[in-house]
């Protein structure tokens, strides 16, 4: 895998990239192991608040180097989701 | 908000507190976000089992909530969100029964506006205020005027009372009122310091924070501008807490539009007075203290 989870290669983004990168936040912010951390599950039913969504928004667009669209979250709800919608996103930036 | 758009949203309007039987009286609290409905729950406990609470929560209204994700320009006016609270305050029969207006910070402007809307046998005994500012124009902001020199002390309040912990707002920099990360970066070490946000998060993460948190203040300030108020149809009780958005002895600019007007004081800042538990009774009693 060409993508790191503290910093991000210029390499085209994967959904398992990104989906790791997620588990990984979400897993360190919950204090719990990845594996614990269900993709599938959705992100109001881990034990985040609106603030704690807005620092993932924020780190993750950091990451990314690029701004999401803020209702990214609300249109693709979990880890699983919106890895895909970001790929497909970068794909169309790169267009 | 639960964030997915595929799954029915929240109710607008919410029941808080035991409600034991028919009430005698009722609180209709007008709520504009920010912080949790659920903040409510220390105000319902402390009521006689007589008096039902609810909150209209406009964070359930998409074209409001999500301004404050999109760069604070709501599709909604101030006068379509007291429609849409009072239209369903009614489809619930909530105004069966005396009751007080209590509105906190904007939720008090949809609040004065909701009155406006109402017939003369639905309007509430009194108006109670929490820490709102009028809409009126000597309390309006341009957006230039929204910085963060003004906007970094509130959001320390905001994001102390929120996440529960004390932030001290820094003392701005040699960048000027402009600069936005280092103030940011100094309320960021004090937030891990204290516990107030997890370990491990970044000044990018903190940002987005509060970067809609601006929006939602902006999102606010420009309902304001374009909504022309007319006079208070029933007594305001404003009530200011020992730290408020605004450090003024004057009342908000609710004088210009309340002949009936009375100024408390409590305790707490302007997001910890839903919950300090001294400011909560003093709302209690003022809800209480209306005749009704």
């Amino acid at each position: 895998m060409s993508e790191t989870i503290e910093g991000r290669s210029s390499a085209p983004l994967t959904p398992a990239a990104v989906q790791a990168w997620l588990v990984e936040k979400v897993a360190h912010k919950l204090g719990v192991p990845p594996a614990d951390v269900d993709p599938d599950q959705y992100f109001d039913e881990f034990d985040l608040d609106s603030t704690e969504a807005l620092v993932l928004s924020g780190e993750l667009e950091n990451w990314l180097g690029f701004e999401l669209e803020t209702t990214a979250l609300w249109y693709h709800p979990t880890i699983a989701e919106l890895s895909r919608h970001i790929v497909e996103r970068q794909a169309e930036h790169a267009a | 908000m639960r964030p997915d758009a595929r799954r029915p949203a929240p109710p607008l309007v919410r029941a808080f507190g035991p409600a034991a039987g028919t009430p005698r009286r009722r609180v209709l609290v007008v709520h504009p976000g920010a912080l949790p409905a659920g903040h409510y729950a220390e105000l319902a406990a402390v009521l006689p089992p007589d008096a039902a609470l609810h909150v209209v929560d406009l964070e359930q209204v998409p074209e409001y909530f999500q301004a404050a994700l999109r760069g604070g320009r709501a599709g909604v006016t101030v006068p379509e969100l007291a429609r849409q609270a009072a239209d369903a305050l009614r489809a619930q029969g909530l105004f069966d029964r005396p009751w007080t207006l209590v509105g906190w910070s904007f939720g008090g402007v949809v609040g004065h506006a909701l009155t406006a809307l109402l017939a003369t046998h639905e309007l509430p005994r009194r108006a109670v205020l929490l820490d709102s500012i009028a809409p009126v124009p000597a309390y309006t902001r341009d957006d230039e005027e929204v910085g963060a020199d003004l906007v970094v002390p509130w959001f320390c309040m905001y994001l102390a009372a929120k996440r529960g912990g004390t932030l001290t707002a820094p003392v701005p920099g040699p960048a000027g009122p402009g600069d936005v990360d280092g103030p940011l970066t100094a309320v960021l070490g004090q937030a891990l310091e204290h516990g107030v946000l997890r370990p491990g998060t970044t000044l990018p993460g903190l940002r987005k924070v509060y970067d809609a948190y601006v929006d939602g203040l902006l999102r606010n300030n420009r309902l304001v501008r374009g909504f022309r108020p007319g006079p208070a149809r029933v007594p305001v009780t404003l009530l200011r807490p020992e730290r408020g958005l605004l450090d003024t002895p004057a009342p908000l600019g609710w004088e210009e539009l309340a002949g009936d007007l009375t100024v408390e004081h409590t305790p707490g800042d302007h997001y910890t007075m839903l919950r300090d538990p001294v400011a909560v009774k003093t709302t209690a009693a003022r809800v209480l203290d209306s005749r009704t």
